[in-house]
């Protein structure tokens, strides 16, 4: 599953937080006067879209494919109109390639700057002239929805908006050479390729190879998003899975034949998500030990589990009960039950600005571009299981070790099935050598690591600490919550019973449209009815479409045929009256009258019906709706604006603990330190853990690596 | 167009909202233009899909629409705070025109005429 961690790291790439860029030059325009308009005709000596991702392959090649779909090139002579209208273009460029799943909200923001004489003091008179446009992206679910699923459609389909980006349907190849102390060197590839079916739309598999060593899975995938409380992603993959990796001096092979399948619930109470999947497998165990080797086998396992988060805390726990049975061998079935539990706490400030939401003092310039030093402790237990007939495959017995070996593969979340200790080799604890039955039948593992961010830089530069640029993306969230608070407005049983107030006004504007046709010729050719004429029929519109709207459960259009369209149509028919009084048309000025009446009628007796309507306190329960669905999206942007570093170091401290049985070691220690580097949200963790309690085949500790994901949405 | 006081530095924002209902998605881009006479103008863009029987997204809406002069303080305001409750509801009122084209009940002039209400909707209360 190695893609799709890397998947994840372009998920704060390419879609949370996609594209920025430095901006340059908002201070060198302000030395020289008239703004744009002073460079025309100047050459535009270069022309750039620029993004602290640029490293990643497919967002430069969105923003190199934006660019040459501008009208402005360079070389051109600059011109300010061109040069303006290429922000919107870049923007619905950039926009209509994002992912889309209906669930979401896409927010591009550009903002244009120019640069004279690059490099050199400005030249406000003539001289080459280079053009930024400055992007920044947010591609965020409203509520708790699968993001690195966003991601993967972003970097890895082959058509449509996300394809575009990178692979355009071509075979994605990941190499790659590891080393740990029990398979030594070994290399392997990832491969991923979108499938054109709709069950399975991927073929995924990662191979790796030492000289004493295989694994690796072979699969199709696929997934939904039915965006449902109790069912908010599901994904399900078939496949082979091999395992062969040395114990010590023996070996333990399992190969199997796999369906599995995944899937979430929404947030339901108090920010918790419960998910669960399941195995079904079949295929064959060996090893050189003797007993139940070399037999057919097949298993099923079950995984279960709750995940919270709130604020900077995340804490999630998981069972797995795995009932496994050698076929060949008249042995009977064995149970395994794994309980995993994790808990992260992650101090990065944010201002204060956002968590006192909005009361306190605007602060949040400060945060953009500066390096954050976030200081963070995940702690981690382990424990398992075996039960039922004593013939286990050694295979299926408990190893430990640094390599954290995962409940089921494939899983899309984290959950272990071997005790996990830093300071010991994969596979070596519970590896007793010389008797055919190895391994533990339980354990405990306990982990605890701290870091702290020392130096890095912010992923989101300097130059767009600008009032104007949190202006643009406040502006655009305060726009997202009023469609969506109008939305659960509307639904809202206290308003939308007005939809019964408007039945016969519908039935008075449709004659009033045909009575004004009716009207003589004489009086509305009048040089001075033409602009009554056109306004009345853009309220009488406005109105009908208002009645149509509330007809059809948009309540929230009430005050605006309440205030604009009615008030606007009964004005320009009181206009319209006066008019034809004045021009001795006295028949028609009293019917315009009456059909005046006849409208203020219906809307007293809409505003009476609306006014009795508790409005106030729909209004409330929408925007609280509304807050609740943009909260993930309010998070992340939040998080990669203030506390989120492109790249950053930290020192790491580790201990862990460790108790496999029937092992004679007793309880096993790796106190250790190492360095994490810290790429976006991808945490590269290097360090050595020492061993105090070594057994004969053991060395004095262990270099450990480990690479995990901060998650945006905490 | 009004003069240009300071520096004009262009900008887009464009947003694309996808209510609850699941049907529908609107995208909202406002524009500020730097002109080449040294004048700013600002451009709203108002877009709704709806999805068609198919389960595919199709415009109903698409429209560009040059901003009044004398609204240009509403669109900036509005560049700064977002769309106000008076300006989201004459989009919808624009949407729903929209549809009454299909049916013969508008003419496409008339949504014109009702997307040309959206910024000068805001409120005057509204945040400037």
């Amino acid at each position: 599953m190695r893609i799709r961690h890397l998947v994840t790291l372009a998920l704060a790439a390419a879609c949370a937080a996609s594209v920025s860029g430095q901006k340059a030059s908002s201070s060198d325009l302000s030395v020289c006067p008239g703004g744009p308009s002073a460079y025309l005709n100047r050459v535009v000596a270069d022309l750039r879209v620029t993004s602290p991702f640029d490293f990643i392959q497919a967002v430069r090649t969105l923003e190199d494919r934006a660019k040459e779909s501008l009208q402005l090139k360079k070389g051109d002579s600059f011109d300010a109109n061109a040069y303006s209208a290429a922000t919107a273009a870049l923007s619905i460029y950039i926009r209509t390639r994002l992912p889309s799943s209906l669930i979401s909200f896409r927010l591009v923001v550009v903002h244009g700057a120019l640069e004279p004489n690059e490099g050199g003091p400005p030249d406000c008179s003539s001289g080459p002239v280079v053009v930024h446009y400055h992007v920044f992206t947010a591609v965020i679910p409203r509520t708790s929805a699968n993001l690195s699923e966003i991601a993967q459609g972003l970097t890895e389909r082959p058509s449509g908006n996300a394809g575009a980006l990178s692979s355009s349907g071509l075979l994605k190849i990941l190499p790659n050479v590891n080393y740990n102390q029990t398979r030594r060197v070994f290399a392997g590839l990832s491969l991923n390729q979108a499938l054109p079916f709709k069950v399975f739309d991927h073929f995924e598999a990662d191979p790796a190879i030492s000289p004493d060593s295989t694994t690796g899975t072979v699969e199709l995938t696929g997934s939904a998003n039915p965006a449902k409380k109790y069912l908010n992603n599901v994904n399900w993959e078939f496949g082979t899975q091999y395992y062969d990796v040395p114990v010590d001096s023996a070996s333990v092979t399992k190969g199997l034949l796999s369906a599995e399948a995944f899937a979430s619930t929404k947030e339901l109470a108090s920010t918790i998500t419960f998910r669960w999947g399941g195995e079904v497998a079949g295929g064959h165990v060996q090893d050189s030990t003797g007993d139940t080797a070399n037999s057919s086998y097949g298993e099923v396992k079950l995984l279960a589990g709750l995940v919270a988060q709130h604020g900077n805390v995340t804490s999630a726990a998981t069972y797995g009960l795995e009932v496994g049975r050698p076929i060949s061998r008249p042995t009977g079935t064995f149970e395994k039950q794994i309980f995993d539990a994790r808990f992260g706490w992650t101090y990065a400030p944010l201002p204060k600005y956002v968590t006192s939401n909005g009361k306190d003092t605007d602060d949040r310039l400060k945060y953009i571009g500066t390096p954050h030093h976030p200081l963070t402790i995940e702690a981690q237990v382990n424990a398992g299981v075996l039960s039922g007939s004593a013939a286990v495959p050694n295979v299926e017995r408990f190893f430990g070790g640094n390599q954290a070996q995962p409940f089921i593969p494939g899983q899309p979340w984290d959950a272990l099935e071997q005790p996990y200790i830093r300071s010991i080799p994969e596979n070596r604890l519970g590896a007793a050598s010389g008797t055919d039955v190895i391994g533990g039948n339980r354990f405990y593992s306990a982990n605890l690591t701290i870091a702290k961010a020392i130096f890095g830089k912010a992923l989101v530069p300097r130059d767009l600490a600008d009032e104007d640029f949190i202006n643009h993306l406040d502006s655009a969230l305060k726009t997202a919550k009023g469609e969506l608070s109008d939305a659960y407005y509307s639904k809202d049983p206290g308003v939308s019973g007005v939809s019964d107030a408007v039945g016969t006004l519908d039935d008075d504007l449709a004659a009033l449209k045909k009575n004004i046709a009716a009207l003589p010729p004489a009086l509305m050719n009048q040089p001075n009815v033409k602009p009554i004429k056109s306004e009345l029929n853009g309220f009488l519109i406005g109105a009908r479409a208002g009645v149509a709207l509330i007809k059809s459960g948009h309540a929230s259009v009430t005050p605006n045929l309440i205030n604009t369209q009615l008030p606007g149509l009964q004005g320009d028919l009181d206009r319209l009256s006066t008019v034809a009084k004045a021009a001795g048309d006295v028949g028609s000025a009293t019917a315009i009258q009456q059909w005046k009446n006849l409208l203020n009628k219906e809307l007293g007796s809409l505003k009476l019906r609306w006014g009795a309507l508790d409005t106030k306190g729909a209004r409330e329960k929408a925007d609280t709706l509304a807050e609740t669905d943009l909260a993930p999206a309010k998070t992340v942007l939040n998080r990669l604006l203030y506390t989120l570093n492109s790249y950053s170091v930290a020192p790491v401290a580790i201990f862990d603990v460790a108790r496999l049985w029937p092992e004679q070691q007793g309880t096993r220690y790796a106190p250790g330190g190492g360095v994490r580097l810290s790429i976006v949200n991808a945490n590269f963790t290097f360090g050595y853990a020492y061993n105090p309690t070594q057994a004969n085949h053991e060395g004095a500790g262990a270099v450990f690596f480990k690479l995990d994901f901060t998650d945006l949405f905490r | 167009m009004a003069p240009n006081a300071s520096p004009c530095e262009p900008f887009t924002i464009d947003l694309e909202v996808d209510p609850p209902s699941g049907d529908t998605q609107l995208d909202f881009t406002l524009e500020k233009i730097c002109n080449n006479n040294g004048t700013v103008g600002w451009k709203l863009h108002f877009e709704l899909d709806e999805k068609g029987s198919n389960g595919k997204l199709n415009p109903v809406v698409k429209l560009d629409i040059d901003v009044n002069d004398e609204d240009s303080n509403k669109a900036a305001a509005t560049a700064k705070n977002g769309l106000d409750d008076n300006q989201r509801q004459q989009a919808a009122v624009t949407a729903q025109t929209a549809n009454s084209v299909r049916t013969g009940d508008a003419t496409q002039d008339d949504v014109n005429q009702q997307g040309a209400g959206v910024i000068p909707a805001r409120d005057p209360n509204s945040p400037s």
